[in-house]
């Protein structure tokens, strides 16, 4: 058989497999990011780090639901300063590191972004998408939702960080093209789509109340797939910078899915607790598979198919 | 439909105040676990922790836990008819092996031990337990014990109930003229670090149970991370090969996942 190249490039970054560990999952210690480093990724996306160490919502912070997950974890993070710590013994991992950040206010993202790009990372991902903050507190998806802010947010980090500056977007938006759009103007050099769904809810009738000691949660899993990948395809029809797919990824067919919507990479999580760190290599051979069987050589052969 | 990861509710059939401090609490509550293994416990609208199982019997089970801060006090003032929530059993357990076993416990480091414990001695292996306590007010399952063909070995660190010594001292006395094949350990982490360096330096096959702050307890969020290890997934049952050269012994992390160095 033909031999095929997993290899595909978001702007500048080289990845040699397109599918790169999300943020939040096993990302918060240089141990586990070693680990998934080696487990067939072609990039390791870092937990969200902000200005300050976070401690995150209260337990339980994931409960199960049908072909998914819901979580609040809450940005837990240790602060930027100790999280240096984690990157400066990341030295010697060989795949592009992204460093996920989150921020308030323009002005804090370029401060926490620029302190992000000092370290040994080669791209940053600005979360404008998280749905687990309190109400009152302007991270995450507060800016996310709002074009405007989400364009200032995007110059404020551009005027400061020269290297790759990608935004993860949230879904839970009436146009996310549009949000696409915006953060494209501003300059941003690729998209993350999307975060989780929601907010979600699981009531333990017993207890008589919401599992969640947050109330509520993101959406993320199987299930939330084909609303992701509707995202992807809408994006893809509006914007020029890549895209990275993401939302209920767990197959290599699911990846295929993501390339031809318009997808030049993917980002994979939940489906590392549904069948473990050994799914990276797993959606590898998968994904080779199916080239091989359709006779693809190139990743970037299958992006946006759908579209044509 | 399969079932899903999520707590359920189950009542607590009783209370056993072991000490000031600890209680065992039994849980009606089917599950199929092994020793070493662990449970998340909620208690609906405070918070969810894990917990070592101290006794397991197919259609019961048993919590045994130390007060040490707001979740563990909650837990403290409930009665038997109350409900938790409880969801698991996670993580691998301690593999049971070895003809001349050494049990090294601190504190209520004894309780994942004791179902292990048990088990060694009904399957014939020779046993023997040593179990450090803080002082005479804070002994465990001293009645399970001495029911137990074993070697018991019961100290306390201020002399206030039999020796005074720490459980890893007499281990290191007793190494001099025994020969054990299999070593395993649960207590404060400084005091487990004392036994990991004692059995890589016997070359004494050894297995730890190792604790780190909590959240998903299902392998996904890299909270309880312990050098490439997640604790709840991959542990928290630890070989001494597995924990040679790690951070184990110096730091652990605290809810934000900063390092907290670990001091005597």
């Amino acid at each position: 058989m033909a031999a095929v190249s997993l290899s595909t490039s978001v702007s500048k970054l080289k990845l040699a497999s397109p599918v790169i560990l999300a943020s939040g999952i096993l990302d918060l210690n240089a141990g586990l990011m070693k680990r998934v480093a080696s487990s067939g990724v072609g990039a390791i996306t870092t937990k969200s780090i902000g200005l300050n160490a976070r401690k995150g919502n209260p337990n339980p912070t994931i409960v199960e639901v049908y072909d998914g997950l819901l979580n609040s974890m809450g940005l837990c993070n240790p602060g930027i300063e100790e999280f240096k710590k984690e990157l400066d013994e990341l030295k010697g991992v060989k795949i592009p590191v992204i460093g996920s950040v989150y921020a308030g206010s323009p002005k804090e993202f370029s401060l926490v972004a620029g302190k992000m790009a000092e370290c040994n990372v080669s791209a940053v991902e600005l979360n404008v998408s998280c749905p687990n903050v309190s109400k009152g507190e302007k991270f995450g998806e507060a800016i996310g939702k709002n074009p405007k802010l989400v364009a200032e947010v995007v110059k404020a980090v551009k005027s400061k960080v020269r290297k790759l500056v990608i935004v993860k977007l949230t879904p839970n938006v009436s146009d996310i093209a549009e949000i696409a759009l915006s953060a494209e103007k501003a300059g941003a050099d690729a998209l993350t789509a999307v975060n989780t769904f929601g907010p979600g809810m699981a009531i333990n009738i017993d207890a008589r109340k919401p599992v969640l000691g947050n109330k509520f949660g993101g959406l993320s899993g199987p299930a939330v797939k084909p609303l992701a990948l509707a995202c992807v395809y809408k994006i893809s029809e509006k914007v020029k910078i890549p895209v990275i797919g993401c939302g209920g990824i767990a197959s290599g067919r699911d990846v295929v899915e993501f390339l031809m919507a318009g997808a030049k990479a993917v980002e994979v999580g939940t489906a590392a607790y549904l069948k473990n760190i050994e799914v990276f290599n797993r959606i590898n051979r998968e994904i080779a598979g199916f080239m091989q069987k359709n006779k693809f050589k190139k990743i970037e052969d299958m992006v946006g198919l759908a579209h044509r | 439909m399969k079932t899903l990861d999520a707590p359920e509710m189950v009542e607590i059939l009783s209370v056993v105040k072991e000490n000031s401090l600890v209680k065992t609490l039994t849980l009606d509550c089917k599950l199929k676990a092994k020793p070493g293994q662990f449970i998340m416990l909620w208690i609906p609208g405070v918070d969810e922790k894990p917990f070592s199982l101290s006794k397991i019997n197919g259609s019961k089970i048993e919590v045994t836990f130390k007060k040490l801060g707001p979740f563990t006090e909650k837990l403290f003032s409930l009665k038997a008819g109350d409900k938790v929530g409880v969801r698991g059993p996670y993580g691998n357990g301690f593999r049971l092996a070895g003809s001349k076993i050494c049990f090294i416990s601190g504190g209520v480091g004894l309780a994942p031990l004791m179902p292990l414990i048990e088990q060694a001695v009904k399957k014939k292996r020779n046993v023997t337990v040593i179990s450090g306590f803080k002082d005479k007010t804070q002994l465990l399952f001293q009645n399970r014990l001495s029911r137990l063909k074993a070697e018991l070995h019961i100290v306390t660190d201020d002399g206030s109930y039999s020796r005074k010594a720490f459980s890893t001292d007499i281990f290191e006395s007793l190494l001099a003229s025994q020969k054990y094949s299999q070593v395993y350990c649960c207590g404060p982490e400084l005091m487990m670090k004392k036994t990991l360096d004692l059995c890589l330096k016997k070359k004494i096959p050894c297995q730890l149970s190792a604790e780190r702050y909590m959240k998903c307890a299902v392998g996904l969020c890299g909270q309880c991370c312990l050098a490439g290890f997640r604790v709840c997934k991959d542990g928290p049952v630890f070989t001494e090969k597995q924990l040679k050269d790690t951070e184990f012994g110096t730091y652990s992390r605290n809810a934000e996942g900063k390092r907290i160095p670990l001091h005597w």
